[in-house]
């Protein structure tokens, strides 16, 4: 029997060779959201994730932040962003969920081990997660806990552009519109504001944000339970924004592309992937460095206990490959909960250990995972 | 018979204190053919002794299946098996010494493995690996590593792989089940299961290797040790090739059972003792045990004693719940109290060593390739527990089990016992 | 590449260890000197040498250790034996939690009898113990040595040793000694580093991926294959190329190996699939194929079904067919699962079996059209695996293909129909489907042919009944048959229809329950049935809930009932009676409990050597002979219509019905009287009435 073997991968796979994963768990703990920053000005980047932090490069050791309320297998905590809201040079939490009903932000103990002092910024309603978005373009993200009403959070800086510990709240207060599930913000039509977009269709943008009264309501499509948040990206490069969006609680994930007739703006549905549930959490990175966007996601594992549909399916983390519209997907990891990891409510991409390639931070029901990116696989190398 | 490839054999001198054996040969080039609804499943019967003889017996008179060869590492074993089956339908299969001229053959789809249980794991993985289904006598496994390598080697290559725990396919038992999973005795909170005691032998006198024995194939991967009819005839008492004698010898059938009825497959921990105390100081596997395991909202317990006999049983599985209890064994099975109104069950045990049903059920699933009643990760399961309550033995402690993970807790020296090493040339 | 051992021990170290160890250890001393137990093993009587077996592990190890040393090398096999058997609950001993210092002094104590002055007979016997007792840490010099000795077999065990000891060091040094092995000892540690699984090592095994022999290269490539490290794919692919036949089946295996170890470390399922694909795609042996194929089921997604399906297009397609079936078999997921239906219709039938099997065991709604088809196929063969299948999928919209099969007419057919029921009636029960598992059990009764699984399916509906069962008992049971059902399974079935909204079947069937609950168990088993409704019924089944009551009096056991407190049994339930300096007055009480049990010491007072009083009016439609059931803690006195009727004087627990006795009731309104007594403890009573033949009787409450 001949043996003749050829294995260079790259020549075999269309596309780019994959990238390289390396994945680590973290802690079996349940939160479901996380993030990656620098909690101790060690210049060695952390994890941040529910009650706790976990010190880099090693992420071994566990420090609590504070206590969080459970209920049921869900913890009122849908996001762990990292802003320093104290201006004191540290970077402090803004959570929030949906039990609690309350944005807050945990301040940090300037780095040292200890728990987080917890201040409560306003009692907003549920929150499905906090949304990001810097909506003035003034280098700090304000924050949207809810989709109705539509707040906007604009924290407080002083003259020097630190932050001072309190937020300003503004309601957006058009005549009807907001609401749903599914947010996000962008410029849908090119006019160099950033446009909110929900469910049931997309709020324009006065000339100033905080100018309440004259966000304008445009009801242009239906996506459903939607997920948090919903992208804004020009998908097949025509000059025209998209909008990516996948289904919360139930399969799909699509693209809308958006097409101009004069001043009317029509939507197209294309389907992405129908066949796998709960995108809850999608975003846009260049986590393969080819200086295009590609969209990351993956399962939110257990989202409505076993309600939803596919909530038995295995769980993963994706990547697709945008092409001018086309989307080719790429698995980092796939399995049933306990082998694989989904994404959780608000995962986190970032390049943790610094190597020149971003990693993923997976939290979910099913633990919390890192995922560490390597760069494609070279051939040869050992 | 000839065998495809080349024989390669290489040679190492065998001082006193043993050689390295024999190179392995070429294996696992052979392609087993997709067996067809209507098809007999052709096979090898591995290891011809005491409980293989049994076997082979029940399989000669078996419609679902055709014996080609007799494989044992003693010719006259082989030789007096394929002479029975010639008594039996007139067909005599091949004898060979060495499994691996059997496993070469492209005209056998399956392999039963009735061997001393330090075979079990190695030929099992090999079987699998020569495109082979496989029926595997317990306890399935002398440590959990390698239990573990099996069922791995069954899901990597595909096959079907059955586990000797034939209590799973007589009905006396499922209908023993049937009443513990039914609710009527309330929930189960004590199990517990019991036997009596074989004697083992006591020490060991080296002797020439009779004529027509590979003693060195015999050992296969245990420790190289002097031919001696002690360990021969006797291996069930010795550490080196089953690790708890009566304990994995009936615990697995017994535990198996226990599993079955209370739902779950791993203890939470273990503890145990034991001791032989008839005459001088013993072997290895001891003869008196007790052993708890705690599960889930259950305890479990072994017995293994001199003259042991409860609810008029020799051996035997009990369940205790809240409402009533059961006793079971190959014979019948009992609820008490005897208001519970559940009459008591007469089974079959002339049937019980080869149990035919067990048997069919294996060769059901080489047609349809769905998993088998005994599965080998279920009876590698039912082989756990008693090896970890052989551990807590050992170690003199009571241990605590990660399931998931298939290691101590908290205890790294402990663990070093769930796995063996493979003489050379032989690997896992 | 050289560790540091954190272990240095040497003589003065020991002593002081000893002695500050020798304290914590003092309770293993025993009664019998060492000494003398030491001398035990070596003794001609059995029984003092099992005396020191059992007794010599209790000792201080540190102690003991060296004391039995000298016995390894006896010649008699017996001492040698129990030395070691000694030594090894010893070793044991200090491996606990919390021995650290003892565990490193027995090591070095035992590692003495690695000597070169010592027989090889000796060094063999002590490697069996050393594995699980060198610490980590420890410098094992002493067994490394024996790896490159003049005697094979030595060779061989001190690296059986190393292998599970399993230390860093144990590693390291087996490493080390791979340059100056022969290739087959260097393959045999390399298969012992395989299953060590140290990182350490690595480096080191990579270089011999390159050896001369073949074996070696096969044994290091197994090596490396644990760590799911896709770097090592280009040197796993030099190994295979460069494989001869002994060595081809090794060196491809590693793949699959490296493939798995990928997938479940995490992060390169792309690169572990694209793996299995390359080895599906060449010209390797069916087993390795299979594996691919195997593991593209097992972890893949529904992309892996065009890389399947290709592979069934070659001429070994039939032998490819078992692993094929076990990557179906295994495939999760929604789309995977849709993927797998469409592909059914054109799968040849051979496969088509197995995948009825498969649809069944994936438990997923989506396949039961397929399968209730395919139960209803003129193939035996088909009608066969869809049983099965349907039964494995434990959906109750299975049974009614299950059914299919039955009514097809072969007694085989149905033989092998009434097992699955059997078996989906079990499963749904266990998980409390009530729907599912009382149309099972409905349709197992109406195959049922002998009256043992008559019964079993009758069981069944009794304790999940569904409105189906009603018209099942009423049509396939006559009268008589209907007569002998017992009273609870009418009850059930009652409840049921009236929960359907057949209230008049419901009343029915109600009235024909009551006529036969004839005895306290029925009566028991009644009450399961109804549930929270058991209660209001309490009239229609003759048990007496709501009383007045008056108490307490003071009693004791001697004067029975012969103390008159209110004028009984000329009761006025507007009277007011003075007792222990209290005005005691009656009151209206009643019981939540469906038998009747009513509580005295929570309604009157907790109590000793007291009595109260209890006063009901009923009202029948006609006169009648009745039985007055009663239990009672402790004693009980009725009267009816102001007769008495029962007077029981005891000290007892109550039991329903302990006695009965016979009373009248008149047309009308009657009334009843107890005066119940209580020494100690516990002080309630129960009543109820039946016709004199033993049936409930019904009354009607009168305020």
């Amino acid at each position: 029997m001949t043996l003749t073997a050829c294995m260079m991968l790259a020549a075999v796979l269309t596309g780019p060779a994959p990238l390289h994963f390396e994945r680590q768990a973290i802690d079996h703990v349940t939160y479901e959201a996380a993030s990656i920053c620098d909690v101790n000005n060690d210049g060695i980047k952390d994890i941040v994730s529910g009650e706790y932090w976990f010190p880099g490069p090693e992420f071994k050791a566990k420090h609590k932040i504070t206590t969080i309320m459970p209920s049921d297998d869900y913890y009122d905590d849908f996001s762990d962003y990292p802003m320093d809201v104290n201006g004191d040079g540290f970077v402090d939490i803004v959570s929030g969920g949906w039990f609690g009903q309350t944005l807050r932000w945990f301040e940090n103990p300037k780095g040292q081990t200890g728990e987080w002092t917890v201040h409560d910024v306003a009692k907003t309603g549920n929150i499905e997660r906090n949304t990001f978005c810097d909506i003035d373009n003034d280098g700090v993200a304000e924050v949207f806990p809810v989709t109705s009403p539509v707040y906007i959070f604009k924290l407080k800086c002083d003259a020097g552009g630190k932050g001072t510990g309190a937020f300003d709240q503004f309601i957006v207060n058009p005549k009807g519109g907001g609401g749903g599930h599914g947010f996000g913000c962008g410029d849908i039509n090119s006019d160099g504001h950033t446009d909110l977009i929900f469910s049931g269709g997309w709020l324009e943008s006065p000339a100033n944000p905080y100018d309440v009264e004259n966000w304008a309501w445009h009801k242009e499509f239906d996506l459903g339970s939607a997920s948090v948040p919903i992208l804004v990206f020009d998908v097949n490069k025509d000059g025209l924004n998209d909008i990516i969006v996948g289904a919360a609680h139930d399969y799909g994930l699509w693209w809308y592309e958006q097409k101009k007739d004069g001043d009317a703006r029509t939507w197209i549905k294309h389907d992405i992937d129908l066949g796998r549930s709960q995108y809850h959490d999608i975003q846009l990175h260049d986590i393969d460095n080819d200086g295009d966007m590609e969209l990351i996601t993956g399962k939110r594992y257990r989202a409505h206990a076993f309600h939803d549909p596919g909530s038995k399916d295995p769980l993963g983390v994706y990547y697709f490959e945008i092409n001018k519209g086309d989307f080719q997907r790429v698995t980092i990891d796939y399995g049933p909960a306990g082998q694989a990891s989904g994404v959780g409510i608000y995962f986190w991409v970032d390049d943790i250990d610094q190597n020149g390639w971003k990693d993923v931070l997976a939290p979910g029901k099913e633990g919390l995972y890192l995922f560490r990116n390597f760069g494609p696989l070279t051939s040869g190398s050992k | 018979m000839k065998s495809r490839g080349a024989v390669n054999r290489r040679k190492f001198m065998l001082t006193v204190v043993g050689g390295v054996a024999a190179a392995a040969l070429p294996v696992r080039k052979a392609r087993a053919a997709r067996v067809g609804a209507n098809d007999k499943v052709r096979l090898a019967v591995i290891g011809n002794g005491g409980m293989g003889s049994r076997h082979i017996e029940a399989l000669a008179v078996n419609d679902n299946c055709t014996l080609v060869a007799l494989c044992d590492v003693a010719m006259s074993r082989y030789v007096k098996a394929c002479g029975k089956v010639k008594e039996l339908n007139g067909k005599e299969p091949e004898g060979v010494q060495d499994f691996r001229h059997v496993l070469d053959r492209k005209d056998i789809d399956a392999i039963f493995v009735v061997t001393p249980d330090h075979w079990h794991p190695l030929l099992t993985i090999l079987g699998c690996q020569a495109g082979k289904d496989v029926y595997v006598e317990k306890p399935v496994c002398p440590t959990v590593a390698e239990g573990r390598a099996m069922v791995q080697a069954a899901r990597r290559y595909g096959r079907i792989v059955q586990a000797g725990t034939q209590q799973r396919s007589m009905p006396v038992f499922q209908k023993a089940i049937d009443v513990v999973r039914s609710g009527r005795l309330g929930q189960i909170t004590m199990a517990g299961a019991w036997v009596g005691v074989n004697g083992w032998g006591v020490g060991e006198t080296p002797a020439p290797v009779p004529k027509g024995l590979d003693w060195d194939l015999w050992l296969g991967p245990a420790p190289w040790a002097p031919f001696s009819m002690d360990r021969y005839g006797g291996f069930m008492g010795w550490w080196d090739y089953a690790r708890g004698g009566q304990l994995t010898n009936w615990g697995v059938h017994l535990m198996d059972v226990v599993h079955w009825g209370i739902g779950q497959d791993r203890p939470l921990n273990v503890q145990a003792l034991g001791g032989s105390f008839r005459a001088a100081p013993g072997s290895d596997n001891y003869e008196c045990i007790e052993a708890i395991l705690e599960y889930k909202n259950c305890l479990v317990t072994w017995e293994q004693r001199h003259q042991n006999r409860h609810a008029g049983k020799d051996y035997g599985i009990t369940f205790h719940g809240t409402e009533g209890a059961l006793y079971v064994d190959r014979g019948a099975f009992v609820v008490e109290p005897a208001g519970a109104g559940i009459p008591e069950y007469i089974g079959e045990p002339e049937k019980s060593w080869a149990n035919p049903p067990h048997h069919n059920n294996f060769f059901e699933s080489v047609r349809t390739r769905k998993k088998p009643i005994a599965d080998i990760e279920q009876g590698f399961r039912s082989t756990t527990a008693v090896l970890l309550a052989g551990l807590a033995l050992k170690t003199g402690r009571k241990l605590y089990w990660d399931g998931d993970a298939e290691r101590f807790i908290n205890d790294e020296d402990a663990n070093r016992y769930l796995t063996r090493s493979y003489r050379a040339p032989w690997h896992l | 590449m050289f560790l540091q051992p954190t272990w240095k021990m040497n003589t003065v170290n020991i002593g002081l260890c000893i002695s500050a160890i020798v304290c914590s250890l003092c309770a293993f001393a025993s009664a019998v000197p060492l000494d003398t137990l030491i001398q035990g093993i070596s003794s001609a009587d059995p029984k003092t040498q099992c005396e020191a077996r059992q007794l010599l592990p209790r000792e201080n190890p540190i102690e003991a250790v060296p004391k039995l040393l000298p016995l390894v090398g006896s010649d008699n096999p017996s001492v040698w034996w129990t030395a070691l058997a000694v030594l090894s609950d010893l070793a044991n001993k200090v491996t606990q939690p919390g021995y650290n210092e003892a565990q490193g002094i027995v090591t070095t104590q035992l590692m003495t009898l690695l000597d070169p002055a010592q027989s090889n007979d000796v060094k063999i016997r002590v490697l069996r113990i050393l594995p699980i007792v060198i610490p980590e840490g420890y410098d094992v010099g002493p067994v490394a040595a024996l790896l490159t000795d003049a005697d094979p077999g030595l060779r061989e065990k001190a690296r059986e040793a190393l292998e599970v000891t399993g230390t860093l060091h144990a590693a390291e040094a087996l490493c080390n000694a791979l340059a100056a092995a022969p290739p087959d000892f260097q393959a045999a540690i390399l298969f012992a580093l395989a299953r060590m699984e140290k990182t350490l090592c690595l480096e080191t095994v990579l270089t011999y991926t390159r050896s001369k022999d073949a074996t070696v290269r096969a044994a290091a490539a197994h090596a490396l294959a644990w760590t799911g490290n896709p770097e090592y794919l280009p040197t796993l692919e030099s190994v295979w190329k460069s494989s001869d036949e002994t060595t081809a089946f090794d060196a491809c295996d590693a793949y699959l190996r490296l493939a798995d170890a990928m997938v479940v470390s995490g992060g390169k399922w792309e690169l572990a699939m694209s793996l299995y694909r390359q080895v599906l795609k060449k010209d390797l042996s069916l087993v390795h194929r299979s594996g691919a194929i195997a593991g593209l089921g097992r972890y893949g997604d529904e992309s892996v079904l065009d890389d399947i399906m290709n592979a069934l297009k070659g001429a070994d397609a039939r032998e490819l067919e078992p692993a094929v079936l076990a990557a179906f078999d295994s495939l999760q997921g929604a789309e995977a699962g849709k993927q797998l239906l469409a592909l059914y219709p054109n799968l040849p039938d051979s496969m088509k079996l197995g995948m009825l099997g498969i649809f069944g065991r994936k438990q997923d709604p989506l396949f039961l059209d397929t399968l209730n088809s395919a139960a209803k196929s003129d193939d035996s063969a088909f009608r066969k695996a869809a049983l099965a299948a349907l039964g494995d999928s434990q959906l109750p919209g299975a049974v009614q293909g299950i059914v299919a099969i039955g009514h097809s007419g072969s007694a085989e057919d149905k033989a092998a129909v009434t097992e699955t029921l059997k078996r989906m009636a079990s499963v749904l029960r266990a998980r409390d489907d009530k729907q599912g598992a009382g149309k099972a059990f409905l349709e197992l009764y109406r195959f049922a042919d002998t009256d043992e699984l008559r019964q079993e399916a009758m069981d069944g509906i009794k304790q999940f009944p569904i409105p189906e069962a009603f018209d099942v008992i009423m049509q396939t049971m006559n009268e008589e048959e209907r007569a002998n059902l017992p009273p609870a399974i009418l009850l059930g079935l009652a409840k049921t229809l009236n929960d359907a909204g057949r209230a008049e079947d419901g009343k029915k069937l109600l009235e024909t329950a009551l006529t036969r609950i004839d005895s306290a168990e029925a009566l028991q088993e009644a009450f399961k049935y109804l549930g929270p409704d058991a209660l209001g019924m309490a009239p229609r089944l003759g048990v007496i809930t709501a009383w007045h009551m008056v108490g307490p009096f003071p009693w004791d056991m001697n004067k029975a009932f012969s103390v008159i407190n209110v004028n009984e049994p000329n009761v006025d339930l507007n009277a007011s009676y003075t007792s222990d300096g209290k005005t005691l007055t009656w009151k209206k009480v009643s019981t939540g409990d469906p038998g009747g049990l009513i509580d005295l010491a929570g309604n009157l007072a907790q109590a000793d050597h007291v009595c109260g009083y209890a006063f009901a009016k009923i009202s029948v439609p006609e006169a009648c002979d009745i039985q007055v059931r009663t239990g009672s803690d402790d004693g009980i006195k009725v009267w009816v219509n102001r007769q008495v009727v029962t007077e029981q004087n005891v000290d007892r627990p109550t039991k329903m019905d302990s006695e009965q006795n016979p009373a009248k009731l008149n047309a009308g309104e009657n009334s009843i009287l107890v005066e119940c007594t209580q020494n100690a403890g516990g002080w309630n009573f129960c009543l109820r009435l039946t016709k004199a033949d033993g049936a409930v009787l019904s009354y009607t409450p009168v305020e």
